[in-house]
């Protein structure tokens, strides 16, 4: 840290009203923009484009993409744009859904570890390395298979797998955060564990757990993604991106270009998006505490 | 160094112990009841119990679960499981780690010495384009491109390296591609903040007062503390590179422990994806032992307690 604020020392970093907020990056505004073009594209766009992603029509397949069919057939004959568009549903909300929840874990469990300290720490910081140490999809695909493969099975084991990325930071914000002698005050005041958590510790943590929310988003999209390429995860015949590459990946032969392209180019734009607003959240962060420290 | 190593064994082996309490469990809670689904449906209650009996399933769940780890372990299944299985991945997986810290190396110096310029922020919207691309995908693409439409790259299977060296050369080209342009963008970030944070330091202005040129300063002086940081994302991306794995090995049809995975999953066959999840998360134990052992040969402050 005293590195990083060295050269911030000839220029005073800028507090109050001129301290930079996040609203006043473009980087925030660009991922912003992007995600809610996205969103718009999903589901408000099966509104204003009501073309079945569904119905396939045999003399469309081989079909490119034209003005009558923005982005092509598929290889059944079915509308990629409309395809596309539905696609991304679930993908968003299981994404973000789970990202939340498991952010909410890691804040809860990162907190009693940081806070609690001994043996509550320890064995919480051992689950969270074991569960850390497991390459995600072998929980998700087994689970996957031994339950029922649904969009809620997918929520449920991605938010219970993800938690950990959440704890370790909130961890480690927590044990510094508890020396700081405001918590100490507190303490000698004779709050309880449970108000200090609450009021004291959990309020200067808040920009920790944003971030960090921003990266289990996008590791949550690309994990379900990940799953549903395999055939594991989301199930057929609702699409999804992920599920529409793998079927492109079927008849690479056949040359049909535009079935792989325009999911994954919605993919990558849904992730930079995430990315972008994640990096926003980050530069803020490190100015406001350059600034407070 | 001995110590430490046994710690860190000992760790890794509790971790293990974890991961195999998780996939007992998670197989407990769905084989309700495997003798009604062996003996069907017109079965008396006697015969169930009977197999039950025959196959240690009345037994406490504890024990079960030693007699699990006993079957798992010892009946020679996870070492063949291993040696067959274990080289496609693990190759696989350093050569992409190998490529992906090379890639990030250059890209970061470059990015250093040429601060705030038009090229450091070329690479740095590169760097962003290329974590944002999922790696199933951009391996569908290689494929689509470089073996399907101009067919000049094998796109499927990793011929044993002793079969010849080019073949297998050929072979590795597009997974390692895929693998190391998925995780060089946070890697390379991560190197640059080190690098931009090294270059501020007191010991780089009295080198470089000195007269020490911007080469022999990075190489002398900052850029082995850099590493560090460095080593310490390498491993905690292993997990997530293995997910790749287990996506680039179905996409080039490389015979490894992912496509054991998907394959005994699909089939249903518990036991082999039981064998196959506990050597996948070996690997990620095994792969973080070694960036610790790798952190302390790099940084020789480091005390190995």
């Amino acid at each position: 840290m005293d590195h990083s604020v060295t050269p911030i020392m000839d220029h005073p970093v800028p507090t109050g009203w001129h301290a930079p907020t996040i609203l006043n990056q473009s980087i925030f505004w660009l991922g912003f923009l992007m995600l809610i073009g996205l969103i718009g594209l999903c589901f408000i766009g099966p509104l204003l484009y009501p073309a079945s992603p569904y119905a396939i029509h045999l003399t469309w397949i081989g079909h490119g993409p034209s003005p009558s069919l923005p982005l092509g057939a598929d290889e059944l004959g079915r509308n990629e744009l409309a395809r596309i568009m539905v696609g991304g549903q679930l993908l968003i909300v299981v994404g973000v859904t789970s990202a939340l929840v498991a952010t909410a874990m890691g804040t809860v469990i990162g907190l009693a570890a940081g806070l609690l300290g001994g043996m509550v720490d320890r064995v919480l910081t051992w689950t969270t390395d074991v569960v850390l140490s497991i390459p995600q999809l072998v929980p998700l695909l087994l689970i996957d298979v031994l339950l029922r493969p649904s969009a809620t099975t997918m929520f449920y084991i991605v938010a219970v797998t993800s938690w950990p990325l959440a704890a370790r930071l909130v961890r480690a914000e927590a044990l510094r955060t508890r020396e700081l002698e405001y918590v100490t005050a507190a303490r000698s005041l004779g709050a309880s564990d449970i108000r200090i958590a609450l009021r004291h510790v959990l309020p200067s943590q808040w920009s920790t757990i944003w971030v960090s929310s921003t990266a289990q988003v996008g590791s949550a999209v690309l994990v379900v993604a990940t799953a549903s390429f395999l055939g594991f995860g989301l199930p057929p015949p609702f699409p999804n991106w992920a599920g529409m590459i793998a079927a492109s990946t079927a008849n690479m032969s056949a040359g049909y270009w535009w079935t792989m392209v325009f999911p994954g180019l919605a993919f990558v734009l849904l992730q930079l998006s995430v990315n972008f607003i994640g990096d926003a959240l980050r530069e803020t962060l490190w100015v406001q505490t350059a600034a407070s420290s | 160094m001995t110590r430490f190593l046994l710690r860190r064994v000992a760790e890794a082996v509790g971790a293990l112990f974890g991961i195999m309490i998780l996939i007992f469990a998670l197989l407990h809670l769905y084989h309700g009841s495997p003798a009604a689904a062996i003996l069907g449906k017109q079965v008396t209650p006697q015969r169930i119990a009977h197999l039950n009996a025959q196959m240690g399933l009345n037994r406490p769940v504890p024990i079960q679960f030693l007699l699990w780890m006993k079957a798992a372990l010892w009946n020679g299944a996870l070492v063949g499981v291993l040696t067959r299985l274990l080289p496609p991945t693990v190759e696989l997986l350093g050569l992409g780690v190998l490529v992906a810290v090379l890639l990030a190396v250059v890209a970061a110096t470059v990015q250093v010495h040429h601060s705030r310029s038009l090229l450091d922020r070329a690479i740095g919207v590169i760097l962003n384009t290329l974590s944002a691309i999922p790696g199933f995908w951009l391996g569908s693409l290689l494929v689509f491109v470089f073996a399907v439409t101009y067919p000049i790259l094998p796109a499927s299977g990793v011929p044993v390296m002793h079969h010849g060296l080019g073949t297998w050369f050929r072979h590795e080209i597009m997974p390692v591609t895929t693998l190391s342009l998925s995780v060089v963008g946070p890697w390379a970030r991560h190197l640059r903040a080190s690098l931009d944070e090294a270059g501020t330091a007191d010991y780089v202005r009295t080198a470089r007062a000195k007269g020490v040129a911007e080469f022999n300063l990075v190489r002398h002086h900052t850029f082995k503390n850099s590493l560090l940081p460095l080593i310490t994302i390498i491993g905690m991306s292993l997990p997530t590179m293995l997910n790749t794995v287990i996506a680039l090995e179905i996409i080039f049809a490389i015979r490894g422990l992912g496509v054991a995975l998907i394959v005994s999953l699909n089939g249903l066959f518990f036991a082999l994806a039981t064998t196959v999840s506990l050597a996948l998360a070996l690997v990620t134990v095994l792969g973080s032992l070694c960036a610790d052992v790798a952190y302390g040969l790099v940084d020789p402050r480091i005390q190995y307690r």
